[in-house]
């Protein structure tokens, strides 16, 4: 019953690097439709694929999310949907009215107050003059700049300019088809609860696309996801494969990177290496660690703390052992000491580790390891963003009160 | 999304809700289909010239919005405000009647009184270069917007053709002091005067709208329009009448201004009606190619984003 509204075909789209071979190429592009013929499908010097073979279709209801690495072609994808550009082969269809939260607060001229530019703002999306009027009031009271409203724009802070901006747009689209750009919700946390609701209700009645890096809105939001890699998509029906290959492609690339690694050995500890034991290592099982110290005298008791971090650097996880009563002592020579960490409650992703060891009772580093290695981790359960996710509980009651 | 529920008593007297499911077909209202391929806009005309003017049709508001919002813009941080708008005509005038008196400047003998002849050929001519100029400057202006935004350019060019003609307006204002001074009462022939002047407005536009989106992609065009303009302006009998012989006097005559020039004083001066004919001319020309100038804007907008960035 749900009708398709978005209808992609084998779209390409090609670019050129160069310059003027660019705006050369223009020149021509444009004669060629001038007199009616198609420009040339086959790349010409100095052009590549920005977008090539996508293929997709949405229907109402339904939110399709668009990730990929920056540069992958997903904003020529949506200029594309947009119309802002033709492209050289395949078929864009679309039904109904396109909207989308993309440029906000276009058309704004400092010097006007900020409900004069209401006005423009939404002239240029398309709305009469008396639409807007009947909306102004709703879209003052949804920005909540007082009186602030009456101040030309150029004293408004870039929050206050893009909180008016968001109210403009999000009052006054009535898509079947809504395009979001990574732009979900701005401003303060008061104002991001309601865009998020605005967007919510928006939503619910069209057909969306939405492109953003991240992945826990694409998790709550989308039904389907078009992983972008160099002009080409990969089509998902289950967000969380879409989400995994994501990270997958970001670890290869961004963690792996040993330009972060810090190795660092104080006396009397001369090598130590680091191995992650477990191969598949999965969400809620064990993770063993293994380290093989070689040392030039005895050490004594010592303290080792293992940390984990997401893709964006930051701490998620850590075992420190002497909070969980291990006692383990260094001795002259070569030893390997195995830490196993059960149970894991780290969402599925990739993640990069730190191992640091002490003397017990002190803070004098042996082994300064930071960020050397990474480790995927698989779950089944669907990420909320990278926040650990605790298993749900099969012991519950429910109380009717009467 | 689109259901009925229905609530009726069961035997037992009880309420009973079932959900009804509307008619697809009369929950779906005829949506709009639009369709983007690789395929040349102009291979369907007819498609092509009933978008242009359902763009024009749905974006008339925007300009007027847009004139309004640039000419508010403009004089709200001024002091002396829409007195700006009227020195400029005033004081080309004044300066070019001091050099003529103080014989600095000498120019040949016009068959109405110089001053009057002046101001008369600056109004035209300054028109005209804000109508050649206001396209470029608007696209320019609308770029953050249609680059992102799917907004005719159209728009924001008729914005700033419509703001040239205001001045226009207010420079043709300034005239009246001036007849009233001189003591000339304009004949029967500045009735015809809207021809003329929609002539210079087709030819000033159509030349604009050519250079816009070559201007945006070789900023050659930028720097060079003001140089040759300002020029341009001393091969047509702008400040002098037309010389009668020499390599100037065929220069002037083929000059596509100076029949507007010439006819706008003639219409409202002495009423000969000797330069009508070729204004005509112009005005269907370029009113031809301005029609061809918007489609072809149309055309190669597409083109345009592409290469202007992202």
């Amino acid at each position: 019953m749900t009708e398709k509204l978005i209808e992609v075909e084998n779209v390409g789209k090609k670019f050129c690097r160069d310059l003027k071979k660019s705006l050369w190429y223009g020149v021509k592009d444009s004669a060629s439709d001038l007199l009616g013929k198609r420009p040339p499908t086959c790349l010409r010097e100095g052009e590549f694929w920005a977008n090539d073979g996508i293929s997709f279709e949405v229907s109402r209801g339904e939110c399709l999310g668009l990730i990929g690495r920056n540069g992958a072609g997903k904003t020529t994808l949506l200029k594309m949907l947009s119309g802002l550009i033709k492209p050289d082969h395949g078929e864009i269809k679309m039904k109904g009215q396109i909207g989308g939260l993309i440029a906000l607060g276009a058309g704004f001229n400092p010097i006007l107050s900020g409900r004069e530019n209401i006005f423009v703002n939404g002239s240029i999306m398309g709305l009469s003059r008396k639409q807007i009027a009947d909306k102004v009031d709703e879209i003052v009271d949804f920005a909540e700049l007082g009186q602030f409203i009456d101040t030309p724009v150029r004293n408004y802070s870039s929050g206050m300019n893009v909180r008016l901006g968001f109210a403009i747009a999000a009052s006054l689209i009535r898509p079947d088809v809504l395009l979001l750009d990574e732009v979900l919700a701005v401003g303060d946390a008061g104002f991001r609860a309601r865009c998020y609701s605005r967007v919510h209700k928006l939503m619910s009645t069209s057909a969306v696309i939405l492109v953003s890096h991240t992945m826990g809105f694409i998790g709550q939001c989308c039904s389907n996801v078009g992983l972008m890699t160099h002009g080409k998509m990969e089509f998902f029906e289950d967000v969380s494969a879409g989400i995994r290959a994501y990270d997958e492609q970001n670890a290869t690339t961004d963690l792996a990177n040993n330009d972060r690694a810090v190795r660092q050995l104080y006396a009397p500890v001369t090598r130590a290496d680091v191995r992650i034991l477990t191969e598949e290592v999965v969400y809620g099982e064990g993770l063993e660690i293994e380290i093989e110290v070689k040392s030039e005298e005895d050490v004594g008791a010592v303290g080792i703390s293992f940390v984990a971090y997401d893709h964006s650097e930051k701490p998620v996880m850590c075992w420190h052992s002497s909070q969980n009563e291990a006692e383990i002592g260094i001795k002259q020579g070569t030893q390997s000491v195995r830490i196993r960490i059960s149970p894991l409650l780290l969402g599925s992703g990739t993640y990069s580790y730190t191992l640091n060891m002490s003397r017990k009772g002190s803070i004098e580093h042996l082994i300064w390891y930071h960020h050397i290695g990474t480790m995927t981790v698989t779950s089944p359960y669907r990420p909320v963003g990278q926040i650990p996710y605790l298993p749900h509980t099969n012991d519950f009651d429910v109380f009717y009160h009467p | 999304m689109f259901a009925v529920v229905v609530c009726f008593h069961d035997s037992q007297g009880d309420e009973v809700h079932l959900p009804v499911m509307l008619n697809p077909k009369e929950q779906q209202k005829a949506l709009k289909e639009v369709v983007y391929n690789a395929e040349s806009v102009v291979a369907n005309p007819a498609q092509l010239v009933s978008d242009i003017f359902a763009e024009i049709i749905a974006f008339r508001g925007l300009i007027w919005i847009l004139f309004l919002r640039d000419l508010k813009a403009q004089f709200r941080q001024s002091y002396l405000g829409y007195i700006w708008l009227f020195l400029p005509p005033v004081l080309t005038t004044g300066v070019w009647l001091f050099l003529n008196s103080q014989k600095v400047m000498v120019v040949a003998e016009t068959n109405i009184p110089y001053p009057l002849f002046v101001i008369i050929g600056s109004v035209v001519w300054q028109t005209f270069v804000k109508l050649i100029q206001a396209p470029m400057a608007s696209f320019e202006q609308g770029r953050p917007v249609f680059m992102k935004l799917k907004v005719p350019p159209m728009a924001f060019i008729a914005a700033g053709t419509a703001r040239a003609l205001f001045d226009f307006a207010i420079y043709a204002a300034v005239l009246i002091p001036v007849f009233i001074v001189f003591r000339t009462m304009p004949p029967w022939t500045v009735l015809l005067l809207p021809i003329v002047v929609l002539s210079m407005v087709s030819m000033g536009t159509v030349i604009g709208l050519l250079l816009a989106p070559f201007g945006s992609l070789y900023t050659d065009l930028k720097i060079a329009v003001p140089i040759v303009l300002s020029f341009l302006m001393y091969l047509a009998p702008v400040v002098y009448p037309p010389p009668q012989s020499g390599l100037a006097g065929v220069v002037v005559a083929y000059n596509p201004m100076t029949p507007i020039l010439m006819c706008t004083r003639d219409l409202l001066t002495t009423g000969a009606l000797d330069f009508l004919p070729s204004t005509v001319v112009i005005l269907v020309c370029s009113g031809l190619l301005s029609v061809m100038g918007i489609v072809g804007l149309k055309v190669t907008m597409p083109h345009l984003v592409a290469r202007m960035g992202m």
